[in-house]
Formats: structure tokens, sequence, C-alpha cells
């Protein structure tokens, strides 16, 4: 046996796998990876990443489905049926919501522009891709001419049939951007494991990717991480640090890989090995915001601002406590920061001390569960931030699929309470959301215990026990970091 | 070596030379002959004329070279900047230095290049610039005594026109002929001709052919046929003695010279002499000359009004605001809002209502002005407008001057109020006069209406000291107003660069107990914009004019897009709608009820002054497709109306209030403005109630019958442009489900008129001319207060 049979040795698979005949049998046949595998004696066969990637592909579209309703709506941004059926999609809210049916450019600085539109609030990268893609769905509309559209005013516009038609194209233009994102990011976890192939089932069939994957553009962050992690586990540094460049481009937190990286290279005391990613990323980064800022330098710096000025928002601990005591906003933002400060410090403590030099996969899930816990503002899609790092860090069915389940019902309840269906009639603080955000709070915290158990036991880590890793080695000081 | 030859025998060259001379046997003579004389004159003659010629030709050099082809007079490159009515083809008018539309040689007929060349210069595809031959046959000529010649090469007139002043002076003749030979070294014949073409004056203010063509033919270029060529190739030899509309002795002339224009097209061989001859029989067809002048009747306002409205927008090319120069001479395409068929549907209906007829207390009847304006909501389109008299007669535009708004404001302290949580039922004092602070204020004939009554009531029946109440019953009732107004789209007082709006201040918009009752002026334009944001369901959109600015090249240089701000919630605003509705249906307004009694809402006002004389007469209102405003002023904008303006018998109603001659006027335009339109209706009233503030003590009424009430409705069904939802929401649950489904109110209890007897213009106390001045809608009686 070259790789690691899940249904051997994970319990919910064993049992799902019951249904089949149950786990791989102690003398099996050759498997299918690697890719080259196909057997010597046979036809075509079925090999791991074909597998992997089918099940993401069926994964993502389950995801679209479920949002049939809305699409049904034309994505209509007022019916209630986004919330009623939990099928609110940011995508095709941006084709009339910034300027895109018009082809706006995201940092326009027109007065005109910015009058009849928000900035977008999206990171470069993403503004970016909503950029593309809008060009895209324009083309495939018939690039009709847009000029005509500034003769409406933009509540009006959204409502014209075309534009109607052209936001369905945009969705799909994007869906199938966002699949390609999803498949990519199943590559790079499955190229990153060499004996456990299936760990990238944990995000290829994942429900949370089904659930979240078309919420926003958290993908595009997302595979740009895998990306990263693919590159540290090849002991590519330059590349893993392009790539956090450009995840950092598309959503700040990807940095925190960064900081888990660099956290690791402090515990070796190496920190030479920190500059080339860190060049690399800085750079890329620098150049991936280029346009935006050469372009609208007030616009770029909305988004900023707007992340700075961010206090007790929806899905937080904070709303909750606000809503029970009503704290004062700038007193919020400075105690949430506060204590995600000192989470980091706690993850800092625990990567000192751990008895052996903890996974990268691990400290990143550390120091990016902080944010998502104590962070003031919490979002469904943001479950994706966790996904790769899951799959690499704790590729166990049990606790995963606990996590997940609990962000799954934070999803629907925050949509329901979104659209006023659990607000109480008798007006006041809605219970059954205070409960949506109690759910996911405990979810992401079983998945950081069980996480950073391993860390502080690693014999219980099951990545460390069948990949063979030179970390278990502990009197060898090896430079390479393992994911 | 050769040094020493010449040493050896060579004699020296002045040795050789008197050693010819004394050989000569005839020098030797002791006297000088008379040839040897005259030889030597010939040789210092000859000597000094190659020294001239040298000098000469070095002087024509250096001209040559010192003259630089100058800047071209700049007016002669100017182009005219075209503007257009709403679509982009109507021509509306345009602005020009000179009348010019320059196009390329290719767009110009043959014929037309040809009869040109024909008549004013046929060497010049050969000459170089000058004509020697022409100048010295026109030298002969001059000499001769015989007429005087020119021999002006095309070139040569172009370069006149283009670079030189039109002095007559040989400075002048040098220079041209100099800078003639100059361009004809640096551009091609074609290049020439083309620049000529487009350059030259054709008379009726044309310059150029294109112009021309439209002058006198009503034809782009490209169509000119032979005929309509040599005509024109006539012309421009000299404008101002051939114009065929100047009567027989010039088209006698013309005809002449068409002749001349015809002839030389077949001695060069252009045309066959047949040809010349079938064309020489007589002149083409001239068609009748606009008889519209370019600024006269509305459209000088059109021009006007359009003109500064560029002038304030930003030339992207440039970043800078548009300049006269762009505007004037830019050659610009200006695209507006303004709509062909409403424009004249509009001047229409004012000219149908206005009197017109003079009577004797109705004198001078043209000191009668007329402002209207139409907006379209959802966009802030003025789609038409109507400045006054003839432009050529008065510039002002009454449209943007407008007059006091009077009761038009109350609409604006309705909103206020029902923002500031009061419900159309809620009631107020409607009994005459009402004293605030030391201020007294009265309603029109001082008319009783109740201690209480509905703020529908008081809507439909114009009831001030309601009105005045209500601004009391508010904290910071007047700002509220203000406040209110402004989101609406009524701009400010003072005047600033962000502002909206035509013009974009408000004169006298101040925050005072009576500012319901409109003592501030404010042009039908932003009236009607204001309006146009209830129709639109509380959204407002600021008003525009221009669409579009290119330049010549198709670069776009302005373009507007519509903008939009929510001022009212959608049930805040269908409820000020169902109180204008009101108005209309059985109020104040009832004869702008528009004639296919579609759904109408509007509003009547009258201002008065301190004196409590009427000084302005309105109607605004809407459709849910356009908003119109209407008024009527006298002389400088505040003359007297009440005993002036004549009683209407066949409505029975005064001629100052609002409701005859404005109601009528905005009946007449809208029913035009609206031929054909979709009948729209209005959304339901919502009947919002708030919690109306600690400052309101309601007056005791008996119970009114049970009024449902609806919850409040969210904004409806309207897709705002904010992103929902967003990457920081606010904490809120802010989309509440809209519900576009919410039943309409229960139509059976009417809110309105539970007090008040119901009277068709209860408003309207129909005082005699004699009787004084008459207390009107808004009059007041305390001193220094107008109303």
């Amino acid at each position: 046996m070259t790789h690691v049979h899940p249904t051997r040795e994970d319990g919910v698979v064993r049992g799902l796998s019951e249904v089949v005949g149950g786990p791989v049998g102690d003398h099996a046949g050759p498997p299918a990876h690697p890719p080259a595998g196909r057997a010597a004696g046979g036809g075509p066969r079925v090999t791991v990443l074909g597998v992997l990637l089918a099940a993401t592909a069926l994964t993502f579209a389950l995801g679209l489905v479920s949002k049939a309703a809305c699409a049904g709506q034309d994505w209509s941004t007022t019916d209630p049926s986004r919330y009623t059926h939990v099928c609110v999609s940011e995508v095709p809210d941006a084709w009339t919501g910034e300027g895109l049916a018009e082809l706006a450019w995201p940092w326009s600085g027109d007065a005109q522009t910015r009058q009849r539109y928000p900035v977008t609030q999206e990171p470069a990268l993403v503004g970016l891709w909503t950029y593309a893609t809008a060009r895209a769905t324009h083309l495939l509309a018939g690039a009709p001419d847009v000029e005509d559209r500034y003769a409406a005013a933009p509540g009006d516009l959204a409502s014209e049939p075309d534009v109607v038609a052209e936001r369905q194209v945009f969705a799909a233009v994007n869906a199938v951007g966002l699949a390609g994102s999803a498949l990519l990011a199943t590559l790079a976890l499955w190229a990153s494991r060499r004996r456990r192939p299936w760990d990238a089932a944990v995000l290829a069939a994942a429900p949370v990717l089904a659930l979240a994957g078309f919420v926003s553009f958290d993908l595009l962050p997302v595979v740009a991480v895998a990306g990263a992690l693919w590159a540290w586990s090849r002991n590519r540094l330059v590349v893993a640090g392009v790539l956090v460049g450009l995840g950092a481009a598309a959503g700040v937190w990807p940095v925190l890989v960064l900081a888990a990286y660099a956290l690791l290279c402090l515990r070796d005391r190496r920190p030479a090995l920190l500059l080339p990613p860190l060049v690399t990323a800085v750079g890329v980064w620098a150049l991936a915001n280029a346009p935006a800022f050469v372009s609208g330098r007030a616009q770029w710096e909305v988004f900023w601002t707007a992340a700075w000025r961010r206090t007790a928002d929806q899905g937080s601990l904070w709303f909750v406590l606000d809503d029970v005591a009503g704290l004062d906003q700038a007193l919020v933002r400075g105690l949430a920061w506060g204590l995600v400060g000192s989470w980091w410090a706690g993850v800092l403590a625990l990567v000192l001390l751990a008895p052996e030099r903890p996974r990268l996969s691990q400290v990143a899930l550390l120091l990016v569960a902080g944010v998502l816990v104590l962070g003031p503002t919490y979002e469904p899609e943001q479950a994706l931030w966790l996904l790769p790092l899951a799959a690499l860090a704790h590729p166990r069915w049990r606790d995963l699929l606990v996590w997940q389940a609990c962000e799954a019902a934070y999803l629907a309840l925050l949509w329901w309470w979104r659209g006023g269906l659990l607000s109480p009639g008798s007006g006041g603080s809605a219970g059954f959301y205070w409960l949506a955000i109690a759910v996911h709070l405990l979810g992401t915290l079983w998945l950081v215990a069980a996480v950073a158990r391993t860390v502080w036991s690693p014999r219980r880590d099951v990545v460390r026990a069948t990949e063979g890793l030179p970390a278990q080695v502990t009197s060898t000081r090896s430079t390479r970091v393992v994911v | 070596m050769a040094g020493k030859r010449r040493a050896a025998g060579d004699p020296s060259t002045p040795e050789r030379l008197r050693g010819r001379m004394t050989r000569n046997p005839r020098s030797q003579r002791p006297r000088p002959s008379r040839g040897r004389r005259l030889r030597t004159w010939a040789l210092r003659l000859g000597v000094a004329f190659v020294v001239l010629a040298l000098l000469g030709v070095a002087g024509f050099v250096w001209l040559y070279k010192s003259v630089d082809i100058p800047e071209a007079n700049a007016e002669f490159l100017t182009n005219a900047s075209i503007v257009y009515y709403d679509g982009g083809k109507d021509e509306l008018g345009r602005y020009a230095i000179q009348n010019r539309d320059s196009i390329p040689l290719g767009e110009m007929p043959d014929t037309l290049k040809e009869a040109v060349v024909a008549a004013e210069d046929q060497s010049f595809y050969s000459n170089n610039g000058i004509d020697t031959k022409g100048i010295a046959r026109a030298l002969f000529n001059n000499v001769k005594g015989g007429s005087t010649q020119g021999a002006s090469t095309i070139t040569q007139q172009y370069v006149k026109i283009l670079y030189l002043t039109q002095e007559r002076s040989y400075e002048r003749k040098v220079k041209e002929a100099i800078l003639s030979l100059k361009i004809q070294r640096e551009f091609s014949k074609d290049e020439v001709l083309a620049g000529y073409l487009n350059t030259i004056y054709f008379g009726r203010g044309a310059y150029g052919v294109q112009a021309a063509a439209q002058a006198y033919f009503r034809v782009p270029v490209a169509e000119l046929d032979l005929r309509q060529s040599a005509v024109l190739a006539s012309v421009l030899n000299d404008p101002n003695d051939l114009d065929p509309a100047d009567g027989r002795e010039a088209r006698q002339a013309l005809k002449g010279r068409y002749q001349y224009v015809l002839d030389s097209m077949a001695a060069t061989g252009k045309v066959t002499d047949a040809e010349a001859a079938e064309a020489a029989k007589r002149l083409p067809k001239f068609p009748k000359q606009a008889a519209e002048s370019t600024y006269g009747g509305q459209r000088g306002h059109m021009l006007t009004l359009i003109k500064d409205q560029v002038l304030g927008l930003t030339n992207a090319d440039t970043g800078e605001r548009f300049t006269e120069e762009e505007v004037d001479g830019g050659g610009l395409r200006i695209e507006t809002t303004i709509d062909k068929s409403m424009m004249s549907a509009m001047e229409r209906g004012v000219e149908e209502i206005r009197p017109t007829e003079a009577t004797d207390t109705f004198t001078k009847p043209q000191a009668l002005h007329v402002g209207a304006a139409t907006v379209q909501p959802g966009t802030g389109a003025l789609k038409a407008f109507y400045g006054g008299q003839d432009y050529l007669k008065s510039q002002l535009n009454w449209a943007v001057a407008g007059g006091q708004a009077g009761s038009t404001f109350k609409p604006f302290a309705v909103a206020a109020a029902l923002k500031d949580g009061f419900s159309l039922d809620d009631r107020f004092d409607g009994n005459s006069p009402i004293e605030i602070g030391d201020t007294e204020f009265e309603n029109q004939g001082d008319r009783d209406y109740g201690s209480a009554v509905t703020l529908t009531a008081a809507t439909q029946d114009s009831i001030n000291t309601a009105f005045i109440d209500l601004t009391d019953s508010m904290s910071d009732g007047p700002q509220k107003i203000i406040d209110t107004a402004e989101a609406m789209g009524i701009p400010p007082e003072k005047a600033r660069p962000r502002n909206t709006g035509i013009p974009n201040n408000t004169r006298g918009l101040e925050p005072n107990t009576g500012v319901a009752l409109g003592s501030q002026t404010v042009s039908p334009v932003n009236m009607a914009t204001g309006y146009a944001t209830i129709a639109n369901e509380g959204v407002f959109n600021p008003v525009y004019v221009i669409d579009k600015v290119t330049d010549r090249n198709g670069t776009v240089l302005y373009q507007h897009k519509v903008t939009e701000k929510r001022a009212l919630s959608a049930d805040i605003a269908s409820d000020v709608s169902y109180a204008m509705q009101q108005v209309v249906s059985g109020g104040s307004g009832d004869l702008a009820q528009l004639d296919d009694g579609r759904p109408t809402a509007g509003k009547t006002g009258t201002a008065t002054n301190d004196e409590g004389d009427v000084v302005s007469s309105w109607f605004a209102g809407f459709t849910p497709q356009l908003a119109t405003a209407v008024v009527y002023v006298r002389g400088t904008g505040v003359g007297k109306l009440d005993g002036w303006l004549p009683y209407s018998a066949e409505v029975g109603r005064d001629g100052y209030f609002g409701g005859n001659y404005p109601a009528r006027t905005f009946n007449a335009i809208m029913n035009g403005e609206l031929e054909g339109a979709d009948v729209e209706e209005f959304p339901d009233p919502a009947f919002v109630d708030g919690e109306a503030p600690d400052t309101y003590d309601p007056p005791y009424v008996p119970p009114p019958p049970a009024q449902t009430r609806e919850p409040d409705r969210d904004d409806g069904p309207r897709e705002e442009p904010t992103r929902k939802p967003t990457k920081q929401p606010t904490k809120q649950p802010t989309q509440e489900p809209p519900a576009p489904t919410t039943p309409p109110p229960p139509p059976s209890p009417e809110p309105t008129l539970p007090s008040v007897p119901p009277s068709p213009q209860p408003s309207d106390p129909n005082p005699s001319p004699s009787q004084g001045p008459a207390r009107t809608e808004a009059s007041g009686t305390a001193s220094g207060r107008r109303g």
C-alpha cells in the first residue's frame, strides 16, 4: 500500500464504506495513485485525482443547485426568496450594485459614476476579477452599448430586462470561474500530500464548499492559499510567496499563512528563511494592487477604511454583546482586535512550546480561526477560509463534519434572520440569531481544539503518523517546513 | 614654378589690360567718342542690374525665409457647435462665431470644385500660388485704363482670408504673394482647395460650402447638383450683391455671374457646351429661407440655457470647465434632453391659455410673463420649458427666474411632517387668523375651516393657518421643511458649486415660521424637479439638460449619468402624492385635471407681498411620467396680479388664482405632452403614521371612523444600488422583506373631509378687483413678513 486509505484510517469514512463493501482489504490491488498508476495489466482506471476533481465538481454543482431559487428570480436583490430560500449571493449583486452592468471600472473616480454606485468593497484582485468577468459577460451578451444605460437611474437600470438577463450571464461566468478555482484548490491539496491523496477530499466534498462556495468571491484567496501550501510542501519558497501575495490581494487573511510560516521560522531560529516568501509576497501584492492604486487611490482606500472601521457586526460575538449591553463601537473595535492579538500570542506560545515543530497548516488554521472567532464580524462564506487549512491540518471527518454542520446551521439562520423571518413579532432581539452565532462559535472552537490537541501531542496527528515526516525525527533539524 | 614662369614673361593682368587698351587704335584718339561713352554706361548699367538682381533675389530669399506662415485668423478655423434635441437627431440650434461645418474635400461634389476653379482661378492646378500671366494681364488692363482687374489665385484668396487683414497695402500684397508661394510649396492643391472651400464666406451667415449648401438649398453639400454648384461658385465672388433673396437686381447680377461660371466650366471642358447651356437657362430653385431667426421665439431661451449649462460642465479632455471658445467655435455636438414635440406642446399650451387681449384693467398684456417647465421623474431630464416671450424681445427666462413659490411649497411641508411622525389624518387649526409668536397668519379671505382639519384637507384646500400650526407643532419645523425640500431637489438659499438645480439656489429660502407658505423664489424648473421626486416614489434625480457633448472626432467630452438619491420613503411619497391628488380631484386645482382623466396630482399657489398684493400665481403637478410647473408673474416678476389678470367668465374664476390660468395652462401643456402616453396609476397611499413629536398638541376631535393602519412599509420593491449584503452590513436586518404585495389600505373610510364642508373651490373667496388688496392663499397681516 503506497498511500493511506481513508476507509482504513478514518472512522467516519470506514462507517460509510460499509455501504459499498467495507474498507479496502489488506491485499487490495495496486492503488490508483500516483497518477501514473494505470494498472499494469488493466484498461483505464479511475485515479484518485480524477475522483477528487469529480467530487469537487459535484459539490460545487450541488451548491449552485441550492441557489436555483434565487436564479429563478433573476437574482433579484429585493425578492424575499433570497433569504427564505437561503440562496443569497453577492456575485450577481455586483453586476448591478457596483456598476459592472455599465462596465464601470471598480475604482473609477468619475464623479457621476461615484454618485451612481458605491465603490467596491472587495480587495484589489477580486475587483479585477469582477471587472474581467464583467467584460466577458458584456461580450457574451453581444456587447450592447452601455452608454444608453447612463440615462436610467441605477435603481431602474437594475430591473431593465437586458440588464437582468446579463446578470444571469454574469453569475454563470463567475460560477464557471469559481468552480475552476475550487478544482485548482483540490488539485493543489492533492499534490501537497505524497501518501495521503485523499486528504484533498476534505475540500472536494465539503458541505461548506457547496453552501458558501458561490456566496461571494472568497474562493479566490482560498485557491491561492491552497496553492501556497502546495508550494511549501515542495519547499518552493518563492512560489509560495507569490501565491500568498496573490491571496493577500484577494482577501487580506492569507497573510496569516505567511505569519504562520514566520512563527515556524522563529521556532527554528532561522529568520533568513522567511525572506524569500516575504519579499515576493509583498512584491506580488503591490503589483496586484497597482491598477487600483494608480487609477483611483481614494477609491482604493475605501476597502481599507471600511475594513478598519468595521465594528460589532453581524455574526460575531460582539454583535450579541452589543445587543445585550450596548457597547461603544470604538471600544468593541479595540477589544476585538486586542483579543485577536492575544489569541495569536497564545498560538505563538503553543508553537514555541509544542513538543514537535507543528505543521504549517496547523499553525495557519489556528491563526485564521482567531480572526473568525474573535473578529468584529463574521459572514458565512468566511468558513471557506479554514477549508484548505483544515484539509491538511486535520483530515479527520468527524471533527470536520461537526464544524461544518455548525457552519451550515449558522448560514441558514443568518439569512433567515436577514430576511426578517427570525425577528420576534414583539420586536427586540432575535434569540434564534444569537443561537446561530453561538453555534458558529462552538463549531469553530471544536475544530480549533482538535487541531490544538494534535499540535500539543503530535502522536495523535494522523498526518505525522502516516506521511512519514521528517518532523517525526526530532533529532533532525530539517529546514523544510511541513504542511 | 608658376611664379617663376610669370616672372619670366607673363605680364600681370593690369598690365595686359593696359596693353590691350593701348593697342586699341580708337582709344588712341584724343577725343572720346559717343559710342564709347554709351558703352561705358551700358557696362555700368549692366553691372548695376546684376547687382540689383542679386540683391533682389537675396532680398526675396530673405523675405521668403523671414515670412513665416502665421497663426491663421482664429475665427476662420472655428466650427459651429450644433445642439440637438433629445435623441440626437433633430437640430435645435447652433453656436457659431462663424457658421461653419468643415468637411473633407472628398465629400464635396466634383461639380462644385470644378465650378469654383473655373470661376475663380482656372490656372489653379498649374500655377505656383501666384498667377504671373494673370498679374501681367491685370497690370496691362489697369494701365490701359480698363476695368480694375484683380488676379488673385485661389491660393492667394485663401491666404488673404486665413492669415491677413483685409487692408489694402503693398506690404500686404507682397506678404500675400510670398505666403501664397509658401503655402503652395507646403500644401497639396487638394489641401488648399479644401481649406479654401471650408473657409470662404458665401453670404447668409454661412462660412464654407457645407453651411452654404444648407443656407441656400437646405441640402448637405454632397447633394448639390450642377446648377446649385454654379450658384455657390457665383455668390462667393461677391456674397453681398449676389444673394437672390435680396431682390430683382441681385438676382439679375447673380444670373450674369452664373452664366459666366457655366461658360468658364464649358471653356475648361468640365461640362459640355450643351450641358452649360441647358443649366444656364434658369437658376436653381431656392427654398424659402427659414423665417425663424436663430434666437427667435423660445429657441433663444433654449440656446442660452443650454450654453449656460455646458459652461458649468467639465470637459473630460481638458479636465477643465468648457470655455466659451469651445462652445462657440469648437465644433461640438451637444445632445440635450429637450424633447422637440413636448417643447412645442408646451409652447402651444401656454399660448392657448395665456390672456393676450388688453382690457380696461388688464393693461399692457405684454407685461404678463409665463414660465413653465417639465421634468421627467426617474431621470431628472428637463423635457421642455417655456421661457416667456420671444427671446428677441426679452431675454429673461421665466422658467429659470421663477416667482415666489406661495402654496406650491406646501407639499414639501407635508413630506417633512410625515417624516417627522405625523400622519395625513393628524389635525391642525384651520381657523383664521392664527398667531405664532408676534406674527399673525391668515387664510385666503380670512376664512375659517374649523379648529381641527386633517393634513389632507389642509393640503386640498390650501389652508394656511393649518400649515402654520403644523410647522409650529414640529420641533425645529421650518428647518425640517427646508431640509426635506432640499433633499427633494429645491436648491438651498446659497449658490454652491455642488448644488444641483437650475438655477442652483433659491432666493429667500430661510427657516421662518411661514416657510411652507412660500415667500422664497423658486424656478419652475426646480419646482418641477421637486415634484418629480414625489412622482418618482421619493427618489430624487438632479435635473439636467445636457446629455452628451462630443467633439468633431466623436470623442465624448461629457456624458451625463443619471443619479438618484432617496429623499422620502416610498410610503411617505405615496401619501404626499395622495394628498396632492385630492387637490386636483376635488380641491383648488380641479381645472388641472387632464382631459383623458388620467391620475394627476398637483398644487396651486399664489404669493402675496407685504402690501397684500398677489405677485405670483402657480400650478405645479405631476403624473407618474411627467412633472410640470407653471408660474404667472407680471413685469419684473413682483408686479401686482390681483385686479390685473382678467376674470375668466368661462370658468367663473378670478384671474390671479393658481387654480385659474396656471392650472389651465398645466392642463393644456400636459394634455399635449402626454398625448399617446400610457395612463399610469399612482401607488396606493400607505397612510403612514409614526410617532408625532411631543411638540404636537392634537386638537380635540370627535373620534373619527376607525382607520386601519398599515405597518410601515419598506421603500418598495426598488433595486437600490447599494450592495446587499455588504461586507459590513448594518447591524440591523436592514433589508426587511419588501412588501410589494402589501394589500392597499381599505378604501372605505376616506381620511379626508370629515370636518370640512364639501366645496369645489373652498379657497377661492372670489373677491372682485374693486375690493382692494385681496387676501390670498398666503397673505399675512404682520408687517415685515412676506406671505
